[in-house]
C-alpha cells in the first residue's frame, strides 16, 4: 500500500503521501475491529452507510454474533439452529423491540424540553427522526430530533383552526377546518381547495397515501382523494360525532365515537363490518391506535380506559383503567407488539403490556414541570423523570409535575409528548 | 503465541536469546517511509509487536525502515509508546495522556489505526479504533457520511431496501 523505501523518494510518491488519509484507506481488519466496538443498532446503521461498509458488516459474523450470543442466553435453544438470513434480521428486531421494551420498562429517564410555540399546542407526531408540533397556534412546527431545531415551519390560515394533522416524507397534510391541506415539504407551495371541502365539521383525520379520511360531527367517516380532493365515500357510522380514526394496511377504518363505540369498516364499502364492543361502560373514545404486527386494536376513553380488541375475531381482550380521568393519547412503537404508551389528563406516562393491559411502569417529570415557561426558544432543559410506585396516590403528587398529555408519540426508546403548553418534551428512556 | 514459539524454535541457540535480552538498554534506529531516521530505546520500539519479532529475529541490527509509516506519524506513535513503557505510571494519569493524545483531526486518526494496525501495537489500535466507533454510536447514516466524508453508493432503491429490512434501527 504504501510506498517502498526505495521510492520514496519519488516526487509523485511524495505527494500522495501529502493527499489526507480517508477512512477509506483503513484496511478491512481495522474496520472490523472498529465495527466489533458497536453495538447491533449502530451496526445496522454503519451497513446503509455504502456499499463498501455494508458488505463487511454483513459478511462478517459481527451481527450474527448478537444473535449466538443471546440464543445462548435464552431456554430454548432447540430447532432454532437453522435460521436463515432473513430470520436473522426478524431476530435483530426481536431484540431491538426487547431493548425498547426493557428501557420503558426499568430504564432511567432523562427528559429534555423546549419552548417549541408561542402559543399552547397540543399534538405532536414523531416519524423519520423528526416531530412535528401543532395545533392551537398559528403554525406547525417540524423539529430535528437531533438538535432540537425547528427545520420546517408551516403557517395554518388564520380564520379556520387546524383540527389535525400527520406527515411524511414529502408533505404534512391537516384538516383545517372542513377541508384538507397539504403542504408540500420541498416547496413553499400549499394546496388549499376552494370549496370542495366537507361542509360538516370534521373532528379528526388520518390519511394513508392516496386517501384521506375525515371523522365528521355528523357521525359519518368521508373518504377523500387527496389529489383530485374530491369526497368519494360517505360511510356513515351507527352512533355519534366520530372522534378518532385510525387505518389499517388493509383497507379498514377504525373509528370511534363519542358514545362508546367503535366501528371497523372497509375503504371500499359504505357498509360497516363489525363493532368493537366493550364489556363495560368505557365512556366515550378518545383515541385509537391499530398494531399491524399484532392485528391488535387499542382504544383510549374519556373514563380512563384503556382496551384492546383483536381484529381477527372482534373480540375485545381486555380492559384496564390506568386513571380516573381522561385517556388523550395511546401509541406504541410501529413493529413493536409487547409495549404501549398511554397519556392522558392526569399527566402520568404509563407503558402497559400491549397483551395484558397490566400497566408495567408510571412515570413524572421530577420537581416542577411550570418553573421554565420563560424559557426562550433553543434552549432545551434537561430533566430528569421518575418512576412511581404502584401503590403512590396519583393525587399526592402535586399537578405542577405532570401536566395534562394531550397527545403523544412513540419512538425507539423514546417517546415525545404535548401538554397543551408551550414545551415539548422528550423522553428518552436509557437501557 | 511469540513467546512460545521462541522458545519451540528448534536449533534457536539460547545465547542469542541472552544476548537480546542484554541488548534492551539500546537504542534501534527506525525509518519512516519519508526517510527520517528515528533513535529510539528498544524498550520502547518493541511495544510494537512487529519490530519486536524483528529484533527477535536479529533483523534489528541495522537501520529498520517502516515504509508504512511517515514521520509525522511515527513520531506520535512512539510518543504513545514512550509513555507506556512504564507500567508503573498511574492510571488517571495514563488515562488523561490517552484521551489528549487521541484528540486529533480524523486524517491523523486514520493514520494513527493505520500505524497502530502494521507496527501491531495493540493499546494503541484498540484506543484509536474506540474513538472512530464513539464518533459511530448513536448516528444515521447520513450523518456518518458527513462526518467522515463517505460517497453514498447505493441506488435510492438499495437504500430504501436496507431501510425497509431493518426499520427498527432507522425510525426514530
Amino acid at each position: 500500500m504504501g510506498p517502498t523505501p526505495s521510492s520514496a523518494n519519488d516526487r509523485s510518491e511524495r505527494k500522495k503521501r501529502n493527499a489526507k488519509t480517508t477512512i477509506q484507506s483503513l484496511e478491512h481488519d481495522t474496520l472490523c475491529m472498529i465495527f466489533t466496538l458497536l453495538d447491533f443498532f449502530d451496526l445496522v446503521r454503519c451497513s446503509a452507510v455504502c456499499k463498501y461498509w455494508n458488505k463487511i458488516i454483513n459478511k462478517s459474523k459481527l451481527l450474527r454474533e448478537f444473535y449466538t450470543k443471546q440464543r445462548q442466553n435464552s431456554t430454548d435453544i432447540s430447532n432454532k439452529s437453522t435460521r436463515s438470513e432473513t430470520s436473522l434480521k426478524t431476530y435483530l428486531e426481536e431484540l431491538a423491540m426487547e431493548h425498547h421494551r426493557f428501557s420503558l420498562q426499568e430504564g432511567l429517564i432523562n427528559i429534555d424540553q423546549w419552548k417549541g410555540h408561542s402559543v399552547g399546542f397540543n399534538q405532536c407526531r414523531m416519524k423519520m427522526g423528526l416531530i412535528l408540533t401543532g395545533k392551537g397556534d398559528k403554525v406547525m412546527r417540524l423539529w430535528s430530533l437531533e438538535s432540537y431545531k425547528c427545520v420546517e415551519e408551516y403557517s395554518v390560515p388564520d380564520t379556520v383552526p387546524l383540527v389535525d394533522f400527520d406527515f411524511d416524507e414529502s408533505k404534512i397534510v391537516g384538516l383545517v377546518g372542513t377541508r384538507i391541506c397539504i403542504w408540500r415539504r420541498n416547496g413553499k407551495r400549499s394546496i388549499f381547495p376552494s370549496n370542495e371541502g366537507t361542509f360538516v365539521k370534521g373532528l379528526c383525520m388520518r390519511y394513508n397515501d392516496p386517501e384521506a379520511v375525515v371523522g365528521c360531527e355528523d357521525g359519518t367517516a368521508r373518504l377523500f382523494d387527496l389529489y383530485s380532493r374530491k369526497c368519494s365515500r360517505i360511510i356513515r357510522m351507527r352512533a355519534g360525532p366520530v372522534t378518532c380514526l385510525c387505518l389499517s394496511d388493509d383497507q379498514l377504518i377504525l373509528s370511534g365515537s363519542s358514545l362508546g363505540s367503535i366501528t371497523v369498516s372497509g375503504i371500499s364499502s359504505d357498509q360497516q363490518l363489525a363493532t368493537l364492543r366493550s364489556r363495560i361502560t368505557i365512556g366515550g373514545i378518545k383515541t385509537l391506535c391499530y398494531n399491524a404486527c399484532s392485528h391488535l386494536v387499542f382504544a383510549g376513553s374519556t373514563s380512563g380506559y384503556t382496551s384492546c380488541w383483536d381484529l381477527r375475531t372482534m373480540r375485545s381482550l381486555w380492559e384496564t383503567r390506568v386513571s380516573p380521568n381522561v385517556v388523550y393519547s395511546v401509541q406504541h412503537l410501529r413493529s413493536d407488539k409487547s409495549t404501549l404508551v398511554v397519556g392522558g389528563i392526569d399527566g402520568v406516562l404509563r407503558t402497559l403490556d400491549q397483551n395484558t393491559g397490566q400497566v408495567l411502569a408510571s412515570c413524572v417529570m421530577e420537581g416542577n414541570a411550570s418553573s421554565t415557561s420563560q424559557n426562550t426558544y433553543g434552549a432545551t432543559e434537561k430533566r430528569k423523570g421518575r418512576r412511581l410506585s404502584e401503590d403512590i396516590p396519583i393525587d399526592s403528587i402535586p399537578k405542577s409535575a405532570r401536566p395534562p398529555i394531550t397527545c403523544l408519540a412513540v419512538g425507539m426508546k423514546k417517546v415525545v409528548t404535548a401538554h397543551n403548553g408551550r414545551h415539548i418534551r422528550l423522553w428518552k428512556f436509557n437501557s | 503465541a511469540i513467546q512460545s514459539s521462541r522458545f519451540s524454535c528448534v536449533g534457536f541457540p539460547l545465547a542469542y536469546i541472552f544476548l537480546a535480552c542484554k541488548k534492551k538498554s539500546m537504542a534501534l534506529k527506525l525509518k519512516s517511509s519519508d526517510n527520517k531516521i528515528f533513535e529510539v530505546e528498544e524498550l520502547v520500539a518493541v511495544q510494537s509487536e512487529t519490530i519486536k519479532s524483528l529484533v527477535e529475529d536479529g533483523c534489528a541490527n541495522n537501520v529498520i525502515p517502516l515504509p508504512n509509516v511517515d514521520s509525522k506519524t511515527l513520531e506520535l506513535v512512539l510518543d504513545w509508546c514512550k509513555n507506556h513503557v512504564d507500567v508503573k505510571l498511574d492510571e488517571e494519569k495514563l488515562k488523561e495522556y490517552e484521551d489528549k493524545f487521541i484528540e486529533v483531526d480524523l486524517a491523523v486518526l486514520y493514520d494513527l489505526l493505520m500505524a497502530a494496525n502494521y507496527l501491531n501495537i495493540k493499546d494503541l489500535l484498540n484506543r484509536a479504533s474506540q474513538k472512530v466507533a464513539d464518533m459511530l454510536k448513536g448516528k444515521k447514516p447520513e450523518q456518518i457520511r458527513e462526518t467522515f466524508n463517505i460517497v453514498n453508493d447505493f441506488s435510492p432503491e438499495e437504500e430504501e431496501e436496507i431501510r425497509k429490512e431493518n426499520l427498527w434501527a432507522f425510525e426514530e
